[in-house]
């Protein structure tokens, strides 16, 4: 590294009431062909804002995270981010407070390290050693093997003749050619990553099913195998329940509920969102059916997915009641009209929410007790009276702010068929409306904070929590809102402490509402289990402490938190029978 | 069909790409492997691949 001579500059001025202080350290040039460095200071409110922009300087966002959360635990460090230079994250910098002049002259390409820092000398202790953090990272992929060597995949495949499953996190245009190579190879895999071409996807399935491979993905996150789970995944008991998923959050939900209520699961397969499409025609959902048809530790499978096309969803359903063996639950959410077939002694229920296929899983084995995940009508309404009725009619707006995309589903499906007025989303459904501005809420709106618009040049929102902080300090700040649905999602993958980590913002979302003479209500759902890396039962108790209403599903949640924007004014009872029906078990 | 029964046989994974993945493999006691993958210098078209393929 060369020696830096810098030229400060100081001036300070009064800005309204607020102490300004400008330290402009003159733009500086290292020597280098790739990496110019551009640093300012300044300082408000006796903090100092640090932006630095690295020019054509990649990295991965979780490893950019790590970087910044190592930053953050140091002495004196109030704030650090360090990011891709994408519209979001540019967008989340300034509402940090950090100078918007600054951040605006960083490309997508660039990474921009931006501290908050208590004083200079805490910050400077930082930036002597940014290089070696950076530097530390410099590989896309990193990581050892038992023996202490990374590998690469064709010494893998000779030397590790063994291997059964591969997990695939690469970039999306890199897949096709590393998953055919696996294939040929006889591994079988969970191919993580997004942005694969659906026409690589088809040859990929094509040829894995003619080898007998199974392909979980792509844009799969989660799978649970043999009680080990793969990608984003919880701590499931084992149990006699197998799923296929084509939807991550979907299959995460099923398999927390199963745990909670003592059922457990054997095998859960996540085969990615674009398997029950037409172009891709289901076909890795029935080489999962077949895979789990085969298992005798299962006796009930469990489909989950968004509503397949017309021409896959019958197909699925045919070759279950032609070829299969044992009982089933079809969670094709929002799609059921309570149809239940009987084949040869066998069931095959269709329901329309998570929460409902829990509990027809519990039905089927006759399982009496789930208190765990279920809450009567008649306790819910008496539960939430108290909530609502501190809510002003002026207030009437329900604003959900979720990480899981098949929460945000669900969600949508019981709004609509409660039904709520004025839906909108970023992702909407039949029956909701496409948000004008997906960085500004309107009437009810729901948003899927892990949608590509938020996640561009940085890490999901399940595990960087920032984005969803500063929205939920914005949603506060409404007059019209009278309730905001938060969901948290534990496991494998996921932030270590996901409840703590916005915990602040959610009392301060409450005190702003205090402060304006309203009482503005949230409800929240974890979705994890006791055994999963975070403490789940701390984390519902610090909610609660916060003053947050928790529910046991997210199916509850969105019928709890439509319950207080309506003031008590929706048909419960309707709304149970369409979406959480317990199918006579306890009531 | 594979040689390897995935379901019924004890998990042998390689992680290609994110390590938090391959940490939470070790971290289930899983036999895992991380592969050093790195992003190709140039990804070029079809039909360059192909003129290329002829020459060498």
């Amino acid at each position: 590294m060369h020696p830096i001579i810098v030229c400060p500059i100081i001036c300070i001025r009064n800005f309204k009431n607020l102490f300004f202080a400008f330290l402009d350290y003159n733009s500086l040039t290292l020597n280098t062909d790739v990496c110019r460095i551009d640093t300012r200071y300044i300082l408000r409110s006796q903090a100092l804002f640090y932006v630095q922009i690295r020019q054509n300087f990649y990295r991965d966002s979780l490893q950019l995270l790590k970087i910044s959360d190592k930053i953050k635990r140091e002495p004196g460090i109030n704030e650090a981010a360090v990011i891709m230079g994408t519209r979001t994250n540019k967008q989340i910098l300034s509402k940090l407070g950090f100078p918007e002049d600054k951040i605006k002259q960083a490309k997508e390409s660039d990474s921009v390290i931006a501290i908050k820092a208590q004083d200079k000398r805490s910050l400077d202790s930082v930036l002597t050693r940014l290089d070696n953090l950076l530097e530390g990272t410099d590989k896309i992929i990193s990581g050892t093997g038992k023996s202490g060597q990374t590998l690469d995949l064709d010494s893998v495949i000779i030397s590790m003749p063994d291997t059964n499953l591969a997990l695939i996190s690469v970039p999306g245009e890199y897949v096709k050619d590393i998953s055919l190579r696996l294939i040929d190879a006889g591994i079988h895999q969970q191919i993580f990553s997004d942005h694969v071409p659906i026409s690589d996807e088809l040859v990929i399935k094509k040829h894995a099913s003619d080898n007998g491979i199974l392909i979980l993905g792509p844009g799969s996150g989660t799978s649970i195998i043999n009680g080990k789970g793969i990608g984003f995944s919880n701590i499931i008991r084992n149990g006699p329940v197998g799923i296929v998923a084509a939807a991550g959050t979907g299959l995460q939900e099923v398999s927390t509920l199963l745990d909670r209520s003592e059922i457990g699961v054997k095998h859960g397969l996540g085969v990615g969102g674009n398997d029950p499409k037409d172009e891709i025609g289901g076909i890795m959902t029935i080489e999962s059916i077949k895979a789990l048809e085969a298992c005798k530790d299962i006796t009930i499978i469990d489909i989950v997915s968004k509503p397949p096309s017309s021409q896959v969803k019958e197909k699925i359903i045919n070759y279950i009641l032609n070829n299969g063996k044992k009982n089933y639950v079809l969670t094709f959410m929002g799609t059921a009209e309570k149809i239940n077939y009987h084949v040869k002694a066998r069931k095959v229920m269709e329901v329309n929410t998570l929460t409902s296929s829990v509990l027809a899983v519990a039905k089927q084995l006759g399982k009496k007790t789930i208190e765990e995940i279920y809450i009567p009508s008649m306790t819910l309404r008496k539960r939430l009276e108290k909530e609502w009725q501190k809510v002003h009619k002026n207030q009437k707006y329900l604003r959900a702010l979720l990480t899981g995309g098949t929460f945000t589903y669900e969600a949508q499906v019981i709004l609509n068929g409660i039904p709520l007025k004025d839906i909108y989303s970023n992702v909407p459904i039949v029956g909701s409306q496409a948000l004008p501005s997906t960085s500004k809420s309107h009437m009810n709106s729901i948003i899927d904070l892990g949608e590509e618009e938020f996640t561009e040049g940085r890490a999901h929102p399940m595990i960087d929590p920032t984005i969803r902080k500063l929205r939920l300090l914005d949603e506060s700040m409404d007059s019209k809102v009278a309730v905001i649905m938060l969901d948290f999602v534990l496991g494998y993958g996921s932030n270590s402490d996901p409840v703590g980590a916005i915990i602040n913002e959610i009392r301060n979302a409450k005190t702003n509402a205090e402060r304006q003479g309203r009482y503005l209500s949230i409800v929240a759902y974890v979705c994890g289990t006791k055994r999963d890396p975070q403490n789940y039962e701390s984390s519902v108790q610090l909610l609660k402490r916060s003053g947050v209403i928790v529910m046991p599903t997210n199916a509850f949640a969105t019928i709890a938190s439509a319950t207080i924007a309506s003031r008590g004014r929706i048909d419960l009872e309707q709304i149970y029978s369409k979406y959480v029906d317990l199918g006579g078990i306890i009531e | 069909m594979s040689k390897h029964d995935l379901l019924n046989s004890k998990l042998n994974v390689i992680n290609l790409g994110l390590d938090i993945f391959f940490q939470s493999l070790r971290d289930q006691n899983v036999n895992a492997i991380q592969v050093d993958w790195s992003r190709p210098s140039t990804k070029l078209d079809k039909e360059s691949e192909d003129i290329l393929s002829k020459i060498l």
